[in-house]
């Protein structure tokens, strides 16, 4: 059960980072084949990248940054802020200790995951 | 385990280059991206919520004194460092209850008492301070600069054999 959770959240990201070259790429004018070209990569590779089917790692998006000149940020969502409680957690956490759980949730205020 | 919570804190003090009283329980907290919030409560004076990526939370009754915000912010981060392996942990007003529910919580006080009032600080303290003995008004001041309570510091004097009142 946790370990789909966790992959379902990898998957996710996955996709979001692919979204987010494809969305700097468009940004900048270049095409697919422009850019696979430079990367030394197939075509049907950054297409896969883009779409989140496979993994990105961390030396290809230096690269892909390097040749599309932006900034690597630009490939990510926002890394969640360390008050990043989520509805969810406090859920998990109720079942635990309800009394304690509302408490928390006062205190964080929570965004729904 | 008393002179391992001794030891901890002072890796502790160390490793953030804290050298003088008071200790800001903030900062640690802040150097292990632990957040801080609060509320009021009627039951609980604190507690510590990890999530299964490590990232750990604080609640603090917002109803208490900043005082013993403060020791309880030092408390749960004994829980942080000293019981890595628990998720969460809940603290009640009532500290009978606290204690009655086993080593942790009286763990996690050993380490509040050692992180606010630090061994090495204190004796130093002491020995300027009084060399024939602490009087009461000793005690007052000493709890101000660590900026803890009257009694947190008695105890922690007696608890380091640092001349109880005569």
């Amino acid at each position: 059960m946790k370990i789909d959770a966790a992959d379902k959240a990898n998957g996710e990201l996955k996709r979001l980072i692919g979204k987010r070259i494809q969305t700097v790429r468009s940004r900048l004018g270049r095409t697919a084949k422009w850019v696979a070209i430079r990367m030394d990569i197939d075509r049907s590779t950054l297409s896969q990248i883009e779409t989140g089917t496979i993994h990105i790692n961390a030396v290809t998006l230096f690269k892909l940054a390097a040749i599309l000149r932006c900034d690597i940020q630009d490939f990510f969502p926002t890394v969640p802020d360390s008050s990043s409680l989520t509805e969810r957690d406090v859920e998990l956490f109720a079942q635990e200790n309800a009394q304690a759980a509302v408490f928390l949730k006062k205190a964080f205020k929570p965004k729904k995951s | 385990m008393i002179n391992e919570i001794e030891q901890q804190v002072e890796k502790i003090l160390t490793k953030y280059g804290i050298k003088n009283a008071p200790v800001s329980v903030k900062e640690i907290a802040k150097q292990h991206d632990i957040s801080i919030a609060k509320a009021p409560s009627d039951k609980f004076s604190g507690l510590l919520f990890r999530k299964e990526n490590g990232q750990a939370f604080i609640a603090l009754n917002s109803d208490e004194s900043p005082v013993r915000q403060r020791f309880t912010i030092a408390h749960e981060l004994g829980h942080y460092f000293l019981h890595p392996n628990k998720s969460s942990f809940v603290d009640f007003r009532d500290n009978k209850k606290n204690i009655l529910r086993g080593p942790k919580e009286v763990q996690a006080n050993r380490f509040a008492a050692a992180l606010l009032m630090p061994k090495k600080f204190l004796e130093k303290d002491v020995a300027a301070l009084a060399s024939e003995g602490l009087t009461e008004e000793h005690v007052g001041f000493l709890a101000q600069k660590y900026n803890v309570s009257e009694d947190a510091m008695t105890f922690r004097l007696m608890n380091l054999h640092l001349n109880p009142i005569t």
